[in-house]
């Protein structure tokens, strides 16, 4: 990926790109239609392929550009989506709390990030459709001690009801901003404003 | 009044029924009225159209929904019929949901009957535009069709095929236009942006049924590979735009993945078809060394079921007995040709010698010509009657 260094509107200081993934119907398109538009539709479609969308947040008086990645949840479409993982800096991992299986799946998308992300990237866990009370079948409690056991943060979020959206995107990209600007020493690189993170180390691997 | 539009389409109109009402219907002229402005023009004429471009006999379609049962991909195709046709019956939700459980009952039907295919997320947009113009069980034969030839490389296990297809849109690229090659090049953006484009025809990233299904009427028509060079014609359209882009992976893909400006699919059509003609798929695959395999369907074009009529999907014993009948006619014929030619390559040859001896010494000639005469002429005599009785075998066994 190259560096928008000399982007036309570089109205930004840092550029993130995060990744969601997740089994199909979870929710990840409308997290982020969500967390970049504030809106939601029920007519929704299905991801073919990858597509991303931006937002622009400010972080402790710095502009940060938000470049989310949302993934097709079929699994033949993993061969494609996974040449994308190693550009990303974090990645969302959804699943959705009425759906057991999609739950019990996070185990696979993880694996997934282990053989196709960098190591250093950071991850969240998500359980969306929170506001599906009803139909809940996937207790918080269990989604808590999966993400505990990968030593990573855990969310449960509505995409419909805008809950916990926009804190599970910022929190993620605080993590990154801390890990890679705040703290350099594990970015071999020195990171200059406007440029893009990661660029060096994490070149994205051809995908065919 | 008319409108100019509408002038031209009633024009238009006439053309394809002409075609239409000839016997046998002229297949040939209604592939090239799809290349022509305006398509099929109308949902009627498509309905009636599409069906008669994949042969399918209209007369004897299963009933699909008997044979529904479940399969491996049943989740899947509730999960995504559920939020699918929202762009093509927006505003009329009634219609909507009249075709929802129309569109599972077809897609589950051809993956119930061909438990070999794997469905993808995209091959129920597919299934909407074909039930969209036509109905439930004409739709259900097409797709059917379509699931075992056009489609048949994204529905294999895995995509690794569609890789390949989706790996030809550069080297076409470099073929047509040089400088949008380098610079998409450049920007190192992958060929990933165009895979709603293969995978559904298009009709993933349009809004209006009407576009989608002027776009089905040149699909249906062409070569299977066709939706390649119709990518790449897309991507050429926008030149202007694009060159002026940053040149980044990100922008380039965000761009052809946001939703498609206003195409002029006539046109791009109209240079699609002429880019196919100009450089066909195999050369396409042979100057890209992006090698489909063998044996997939794409590189099997035309079909059996296209070079004869009244043959469905259900009843392919009868078409593939009429394919090695065929077959076996060519191979005759080329026996034959090669025979001709050897037989007047001989003629020309002796008669060249006679003439040299003639000239040289005529004696020796009238000597030989004495002996060979009478024998030539058996000779001569006896393969051309042999030549005619092959004839007409060959003709009589096309016949049956």
């Amino acid at each position: 990926m190259t560096s928008p260094a000399t982007n036309k509107s570089a109205a930004y200081d840092y550029l993130i790109k995060l990744l969601l993934i997740g089994d199909s119907g979870v929710g990840k398109s409308c997290l982020l239609l969500r967390f970049s538009e504030d809106s939601f539709t029920p007519s929704f479609i299905t991801t073919i392929g990858i597509d991303f969308k931006i937002r622009t947040i400010e972080l402790e008086g710095k502009r940060i550009k938000l470049q989310i990645w949302d993934t097709a949840g079929q699994e033949r479409f993993r061969t494609i989506t996974t040449a994308y993982y190693r550009g990303a800096m974090g990645i969302l991992l959804v699943y959705d709390v009425t759906d057991e299986k999609s739950f019990g799946n996070i185990r696979n998308w993880i694996r997934n990030i282990e053989q196709h992300a960098t190591d250093s990237v950071n991850k969240m866990l998500i359980g969306n459709k929170c506001d599906m009370a009803e139909k809940k079948v996937v207790d918080s409690s269990r989604g808590k001690s999966l993400a505990d056991e990968y030593g990573i943060k855990f969310l449960e979020t509505s995409a419909k009801n805008s809950i916990n959206v926009e804190e599970a995107f910022i929190s993620l990209a605080k993590d990154i901003k801390k890990r890679m600007i705040d703290t350099p020493n594990e970015q071999p690189q020195v990171v200059q404003p406007g440029t893009n993170l990661g660029a060096n180390n994490n070149k994205k691997k051809a995908c065919c | 009044m008319f409108t100019d539009r509408e002038r031209l389409e009633a024009q238009k109109i006439r053309v394809i029924k002409d075609c239409l009402n000839e016997t046998p219907i002229d297949i040939e002229g209604l592939k090239r009225c799809s290349v022509e402005e305006f398509g099929f023009v109308n949902k009627v004429l498509r309905k009636r159209i599409w069906p008669l471009l994949l042969n399918i006999d209209t007369n004897n379609i299963i009933n699909h929904s008997e044979k529904i049962i479940n399969h491996k991909d049943t989740d899947q195709v509730t999960k995504d019929v559920e939020r699918s046709m929202w762009r093509f019956t927006k505003g009329n939700s009634q219609l909507r949901n009249r075709k929802k459980p129309e569109l599972t009952r077809i897609v589950n039907a051809v993956l119930s009957i061909h438990p070999q295919l794997y469905y993808f997320q995209g091959y129920h947009e597919i299934a909407s535009v074909l039930l969209l113009i036509s109905d439930e069980s004409l739709a259900f034969a097409m797709l059917e069709r379509l699931s075992i030839y056009h489609f048949n490389d994204c529905m294999l296990p895995n995509f690794a095929e569609v890789l390949k297809v989706l790996n030809l849109i550069f080297p076409l690229i470099s073929m047509v236009d040089q400088h949008v090659y380098n610079f998409i090049i450049k920007s190192q953006v992958q060929p990933m942006f165009a895979i709603s484009w293969i995978l559904t025809w298009f009709s993933h990233n349009l809004d209006e049924l009407d576009t989608a299904a002027r776009v089905y009427d040149y699909l249906l028509s062409a070569h299977p590979m066709a939706s390649i060079y119709l990518s790449v014609c897309v991507i050429t359209s926008q030149r202007e735009t694009l060159l002026n882009l940053e040149c980044s992976f990100d922008s380039i893909h965000a761009f052809f993945t946001s939703n498609l400006p206003e195409l002029d699919f006539d046109k791009i059509i109209k240079q699609t078809d002429s880019l196919l003609e100009k450089i066909t798929p195999s050369k396409l695959q042979s100057s890209s060394k992006v090698y489909l395999l063998p044996e997939s369907q794409l590189n099997r074009y035309p079909y059996d079921w296209m070079i004869f009529n009244n043959n469905n999907t259900t009843t392919n014993s009868k078409s593939s007995k009429l394919i090695t009948n065929n077959k076996g006619t060519n191979q005759k014929r080329q026996q034959i040709y090669k025979f001709i030619f050897f037989i007047l390559f001989g003629s020309i040859s002796l008669f060249g010698t006679f003439v040299f001896l003639s000239i040289k010494s005529p004696n020796t000639f009238k000597h030989i010509n004495s002996f060979l005469s009478p024998l030539l002429f058996n000779l001569f005599n006896n393969r051309f009657n042999q030549n005619n009785i092959t004839n007409g075998e060959t003709v009589s066994n096309f016949n049956q």
